[in-house]
């Protein structure tokens, strides 16, 4: 291994489980949350490796963040497609609400119930409720300590947006959590 | 931004120790399929990194000199086909008495079958 590949796999490890744990809360289960982070961590190695060591934490979630959106669209069409076909019923031809034959969300895997605490639980819940750009914002600043500049350019947008994302998601978390924590 | 107020959940502070515990708390096989994705990643780079050309065609010129050999030996291997008429086994005295023979016997039965059609004109 010689001096990058030993620097890629720091950064790597640096941010392998951070990255998981984001793309958890997203909304991933535990094994598309893993394909997600496998395909950015490839993703960075093939397009970007040979770009300065301090430029791949924004490349490396600008592409997270890409490929989390990719699943998701993807979720959907799969969704919206299995929902026609089903017609909204079961096979005892009872009618049955969509939203049940969906595969479940990563808070209602009984692993991730009975591993986190009363606490953690309604923290995930209150940063799977923010809109997808405040949680970004908010988990790339405070849980990564990404720069202002570095957040921006992970999100593709302006320094001044990353900003208003972050306060307006402080602001609900302080008002969502309030009322589990005090 | 910070909130300074240690028993404040809602502080900044405290969502990150509860982010960091969460990430420290993974399961065992979860953190083992993370670093055996880094190490796929890792091993991608590497590959790339090595020149990507075969060695021993790397030389310029070896690679149209061995076309040149390869079809030198086909052609010395088809050529002398190409030219030679097809060669049949000859037959021996006993397989050509046998063949003659299935000829006459289809020649008999054709002139009998001719003379039974004259007979039914007539």
């Amino acid at each position: 291994m010689n001096a990058s590949q030993a620097a890629m796999n720091r950064f790597l490890a640096s941010v392998e489980k951070r990255a998981f744990a984001m793309t958890r809360i997203a909304g991933s289960n535990t094994e598309d949350a893993l394909d997600i982070v496998q395909n950015s961590m490839l993703q960075l190695v093939e397009k970007y490796a040979h770009k300065p060591e301090e430029e791949w934490a924004p490349l490396f979630y600008r592409i997270l963040k890409n490929r989390t959106t990719d699943f998701y669209r993807r979720s959907a069409r799969q969704n919206r497609l299995f929902t026609f076909m089903l017609s909204a019923r079961n096979q005892d031809n009872e009618v049955v609400d969509a939203s049940e034959m969906h595969a479940g969300r990563a808070s209602d895997e009984p692993e991730n119930r009975s591993s986190l605490d009363a606490a953690s639980q309604a923290l995930n819940a209150s940063l799977a409720q923010l809109p997808p750009r405040q949680c970004q914002a908010f988990l790339l600043r405070t849980w990564e300590g990404l720069s202002v500049d570095d957040t921006a350019k992970a999100m593709n947008c302006s320094a001044g947006s990353v900003k208003t994302h972050y306060f307006r998601a402080v602001h609900a978390l302080r008002k969502r959590l309030g009322a589990h924590w005090s | 931004m910070k909130d300074e107020h240690p028993q404040d959940p809602a502080s900044i502070d405290a969502i990150e120790r509860n982010l960091r515990r969460q990430e420290e708390a993974l399961p065992p096989e979860v953190n083992a399929r993370l670093a055996a994705a880094r190490r796929d990643a890792v091993a991608r780079m590497a590959a790339q990194d090595e020149p990507r050309r075969v060695p021993w065609l790397g030389m310029s010129g070896l690679l149209p000199a061995g076309g040149l050999l390869a079809a030198g030996v086909a052609a010395a291997i088809l050529w002398p086909v190409a030219q030679s008429p097809l060669q049949l086994p000859a037959l021996d005295d006993n397989e050509m008495a046998a063949a003659t023979e299935m000829e006459m016997l289809d020649e008999i039965e054709l002139i009998a079958w001719l003379l039974e059609q004259d007979a039914d004109v007539g």
